[in-house]
């Protein structure tokens, strides 16, 4: 495996009484897509946050293409790396063209290419341009975590973070999303973590799955590699909900 | 139009000028304060308790002892930095009421500021630091943008308060709408004090009626409507601050008077003197007694009517009574000495303390003096002004008398006389120039002990007019020139509920009366 882009080594944080990571080491490679599941409480969240510095670990190193996160200012380092989160978080008092071309005027780009980069990313998530000169308001939820995506892409990060993107959507609209944005994720070259609770997200979109439980790390493999390997009952019965789940459905859809 | 009426309205534009002046600067200040301090606020919890506790407590305290507490305050820093710079400032008018007001308008701002910007979605908070914001980008771009229909809910409720509280800023020498209820108060012109309500509750709905056009311009993100309202502010403002900028030429002399009927005669009298010798003057009227006094000694004002008795017990602390003219010449050469302060000398008649009754009463419970009356007060209401019960000279009479009353009730002046009239009160505390003691034929109780000081009316000149001598040939043939029939005829033409004469009219008659034998 070439130099990881992403490498975490012994990430720690404690709320309180409560130890959300204990001691983490992952390195997620250049142009991966990892999925990390786990059920809530399992540091799943914390874990992703770390990367971008939302999440300040107690203990532990963290560097993206080789720089130390804890170097740069954390502005700085999050105008490098896009975020996409399940509340969207779109900002209200902006249309949807200056939510999509915040960062790249945060970064100090010219008002011309903000304005041709969101045509081209309304385009890339399928979004009518038209939407441009919308209130986040008068759109869908589907079409808003579009304009999340797009607004997570802007700046043209390697990087992009996601925590439960696709989790407050209707399941055609999330079925449609996540191919999307695996496409998106493919053509433009990008290093993918996404956050779910969703296993059956995560085998279809993720090329490896990270399982955490009690802020560890619990199994890590490509899907089919993990279930073939020696793991322990509770992490097996997680990974084969999806699959029985989809075994059930064709019966009873048969019956 | 009613003389009243039209009267009224010839002093709007100077009082509104004031009005607007002093609320505009002390909601714009109280801005620049509390929108720093509610942004700090809402970043940390450790500080928003004790900040909001702070505002909420000052809310508490009482406008009017609010704006009074300013005052000895300014004037300490202001020999303060006379002493240390060379110059002090004016601890009268407009800047204790400028900072009373500000300290006001705060709670509102803040507790709405931290309230619009607490609420902000913690959705779009993290989304702000998601897509790379620095704090201030987020608070600047974000936060205050989607807290802004709420802080200005809160500018409104500020707005509001400051306009009705400023009001109170003339007795603490501060022209403003206040001037014409608390004239009016005093003067039973109740003309005058309907008009100033009037006028200060209209410029208040104006103001939240523009300012509710930026809320909703701002809410509903409609530009147009925010700037619309934002305009109307800003040209009514200027509009409303004109003729403060015609005023040009700085007055002379400026005129104290305390806030009753007599002070505001003799107040335009002096005026009258002193602008018929060529001077231009301006009044500070409605002056708190303890007020009027330091405000002189501090050269805040030039000139004003005080009273021996008064100046004796309260300045000097003196609690023995050596008779009238042994107080006279003690308070000249004492307050030259203590404050530089000129005696100019007596008017020739004296405004003392005076118990009074009605006759019916008086004769039926068969008294007379004071030691008939220590006799009935066990059954007796005593009625008195607002300061009489605090003030030295009720200590002396009741260390004389033993006045042991059933009640003891304190009403304004006006009220006061009502309050006799209507049964409320048995004995009153009135004043022995008052044209209403003759008008009710009310019977003055003698003072057998000679407890109560004397109050002859003097004429006080502040330390840097004592050697002026256009001041001086003004006002000195006033001195011995007004009896007490005279001052009380004067005082009554004000004082009476029909046919009402306002203190200039008042004091141009009392030039006309052949002076005092």
């Amino acid at each position: 495996m070439a130099e990881p882009l992403i490498q975490l080594s012994g990430i720690e944080k404690r709320y309180g009484a409560h130890q959300a990571l204990a001691g983490v080491d992952l390195a997620v490679a250049r142009g991966e897509f990892v999925a990390l599941v786990g059920g809530s409480g399992s540091g799943k969240t914390t874990l992703l946050k770390t990367i971008n510095r939302l999440v300040v670990p107690d203990a532990g190193r963290i560097t993206v293409d080789g720089q130390d996160v804890a170097a740069a200012e954390p502005h700085v380092l999050r105008r490098s790396i896009g975020y996409v989160f399940q509340e969207v978080g779109l900002f209200p008092h902006l249309s949807v063209a200056e939510n999509i071309g915040i960062t790249p005027r945060l970064l100090g780009w010219d008002a011309a290419r903000i304005a041709e980069r969101v045509a081209t990313l309304l385009e890339l998530v399928a979004l009518p341009a038209d939407a441009a000169s919308r209130a986040p308001a008068a759109l869908s939820g589907g079409q808003r975590q579009r304009v999340g995506v797009a607004r997570a892409l802007a700046a043209e990060p390697a990087v992009v973070l996601m925590d439960e993107p696709f989790g407050a959507l209707d399941p055609l609209t999330r079925d449609a999303l996540g191919g999307d944005y695996r496409a998106l994720h493919e053509r433009l070259g990008l290093t993918t973590v996404m956050v779910t609770h969703d296993m059956a997200e995560a085998v279809l979109l993720a090329d490896r799955i990270v399982v955490l439980g009690g802020g560890r790390i619990r199994a890590d493999g490509a899907p089919a590699a993990l279930l073939a390997g020696d793991i322990d009952p509770e992490v097996r019965a997680l990974l084969e909900a999806p699959k029985r789940q989809a075994e059930r459905l064709s019966e009873r859809l048969r019956a | 139009m009613s003389p009243r009426l039209s009267a009224a309205f010839a002093l709007l534009p100077d009082y509104l000028a004031w009005h607007v002046l002093l609320s505009a600067s002390a909601l714009v200040l109280g801005l620049a304060i509390s929108l720093p301090l509610a942004v700090a606020a809402a970043r940390s919890v450790r500080l928003r308790w004790p900040v909001l506790a702070l505002a909420s407590l000052i809310q508490t305290i009482p406008s009017l002892a609010l704006l009074a507490l300013f005052y000895p305050l300014l004037l300490a820093l202001s020999s303060l930095s006379a002493m240390v710079f060379g110059h002090g400032f004016s601890a009268l008018g407009f800047l204790p009421s400028l900072l009373a007001l500000t300290l006001y308008s705060v709670l509102p701002i803040l507790r709405n500021g931290v309230a619009g910007i607490t609420g902000v979605d913690p959705a779009i908070a993290e989304a702000a630091d998601g897509v790379g914001m620095t704090p201030a980008q987020k608070l600047w771009q974000v936060e205050l943008p989607l807290a802004a229909p709420v802080i200005m809910a809160g500018v409104r409720t500020a707005a509001v308060w400051t306009i009705g509280a400023a009001t109170l800023s003339t007795p603490v020498g501060q022209t403003s709408l206040g001037n014409y209820i608390f004239a009016g108060l005093q003067t039973e012109n109740w003309v005058s004090v309907l008009f100033g309500c009037a006028v200060s509750a209209a410029l208040a709905m104006a103001v939240d009626q523009l300012l509710g056009l930026v809320e909703t311009g701002l809410r509903l993100r409609r530009r147009g409507l925010a700037i619309a309202g934002l305009a109307g502010l800003v040209l009514g403002a200027a509009l409303a601050l004109l003729p403060l900028a015609s005023l040009g030429k700085p007055a002379s002399y400026v005129v104290g008077a305390k806030n009753f009927s007599e002070q505001y005669i003799l107040a335009e009298l002096m005026a009258d003197r002193l602008e018929r010798a060529g001077a231009s003057v301006t009044r500070k009227e409605d002056l708190g007694s303890a007020v009027a006094y330091r405000a002189l000694a501090a050269g805040e004002i030039d000139v004003y009517v005080d009273y021996s008795g008064t100046l004796w017990t309260n300045v000097l602390k003196r609690p023995d009574n050596p008779g009238r003219a042994a107080v006279l010449a003690g308070l000249t050469a004492e307050l030259k000495r203590r404050d530089g302060v000129l005696v100019l000398g007596s008017l020739g008649f004296e405004n003392a303390y005076a118990f009074a009754m009605r006759p019916d009463r008086a004769q039926a419970l068969g008294v007379a003096s004071l030691s008939d009356l220590a006799r009935e007060a066990p059954k007796l209401t005593l009625g008195s002004d607002l300061e009489f019960l605090s003030r030295p000279e009720w200590r002396a009479v009741d260390g004389a008398y033993h006045l042991d009353f059933k009640a003891k009730r304190s009403f304004q002046p006006t009220f006061m006389y009502r309050a006799l009239a209507g049964g409320e009160a048995d004995v009153i505390s009135a004043f022995s120039s008052d044209g209403r003691i003759a008008a009710d034929r009310l019977v003055v109780l003698s003072d057998p002990k000679g407890a109560i000081p004397p109050y002859d009316a003097v004429i006080l000149v502040s330390p840097r007019r004592a050697q002026d001598r256009r001041l001086l040939e003004a006002l000195r043939p006033l001195v011995g020139s007004i009896s007490v029939e005279a001052m009380r005829a004067a005082n009554l033409t004000v004082d009476r509920d029909t046919d009402k004469a306002t203190p200039a009219q008042a004091a141009a008659m009392l030039q006309r009366r052949p002076p005092a034998p």
